[in-house]
């Protein structure tokens, strides 16, 4: 009986353990499709810092955030430091149309994930979520939601990766 | 007999509760849609909410929708 019982408990437990990748952990890799139609990997980006960022049309801070990127990416693009916006949305158009509806262009590497493949890799807690690795591809900082306050953090964050 | 109504009844509990499934922040475009307010006017109601939480100055326990990103 207690036998019976203990592996029911095991099993629920290795149903719910989830294994999220920690901070100074090397981050899961993955590859996609740019919005150009280019196969990304994120180990091509070695030796820059990179922010990978998950985000889609239907989450309102991340809508919030797409101007804060590009602000990122025009102050740190000339730097080794790349952006790799990936969009979860279920329909490509509708993130297209909200890329339309900002006021400058977006210049940085978006990967379209409609069917929501690489998010589970991070198991990320929501959306937006930036996730900043240093130049080895070590996960150094991880940002679940976004708010203005936390804008000077990311340039911090961003200042001393690069001086790494 | 009283152990095994226990069993089954421990079983019959762990099929119940395999049915409860947490939705992923990345499964939520759906969830997000003002149409989930239980609501005659959600989108009236939302923007309602909306100005009600800024100038409250407080937010939450009101069945709110938020971005539907489990950021909020």
């Amino acid at each position: 009986m207690n036998r019976i019982f203990g592996i029911l408990l095991i099993f629920t437990l290795a149903v719910f353990a989830a294994d999220a990748p920690q901070i100074g952990q090397a981050a899961p890799l993955f590859q996609g499709t740019a919005l150009d139609g280019k196969k990304i990997e994120l180990s091509d980006f070695k030796g820059k810092v990179v922010l990978i960022d998950f985000w889609a049309s239907w989450c309102g801070p991340c809508r919030q955030e797409m101007p804060f990127l590009i602000e990122l990416y025009r102050r740190y693009g000339k730097s080794p430091f790349e952006i790799v916006a990936v969009n979860i949305d279920d329909k490509l158009e509708n993130a297209k149309r909200f890329m339309g509806q900002l006021p400058e262009e977006i210049s940085f590497t978006i990967v379209q994930d409609p069917k929501q493949q690489i998010p589970p890799k991070y198991e990320i807690k929501g959306m937006p979520s930036s996730i900043l690795l240093d130049k080895e591809g070590i996960i150094r900082f991880w940002h679940t939601g976004f708010k203005e306050s936390n804008k000077e953090d990311y340039v911090s964050e961003i200042d001393g990766l690069l001086k790494e | 007999m009283l152990r095994r109504l226990i069993l089954f009844g421990f079983i019959f509990l762990f099929l119940l509760l395999s049915g409860c499934a947490t939705v992923r922040p990345w499964h939520r475009e759906s969830l997000s849609d003002p149409i989930m307010i239980m609501d005659e006017n959600p989108i009236d109601s939302g923007i309602k909410q909306h100005y009600l939480d800024y100038r409250e100055g407080s937010v939450g326990a009101t069945g709110e929708q938020s971005g539907g990103c489990g950021c909020g």
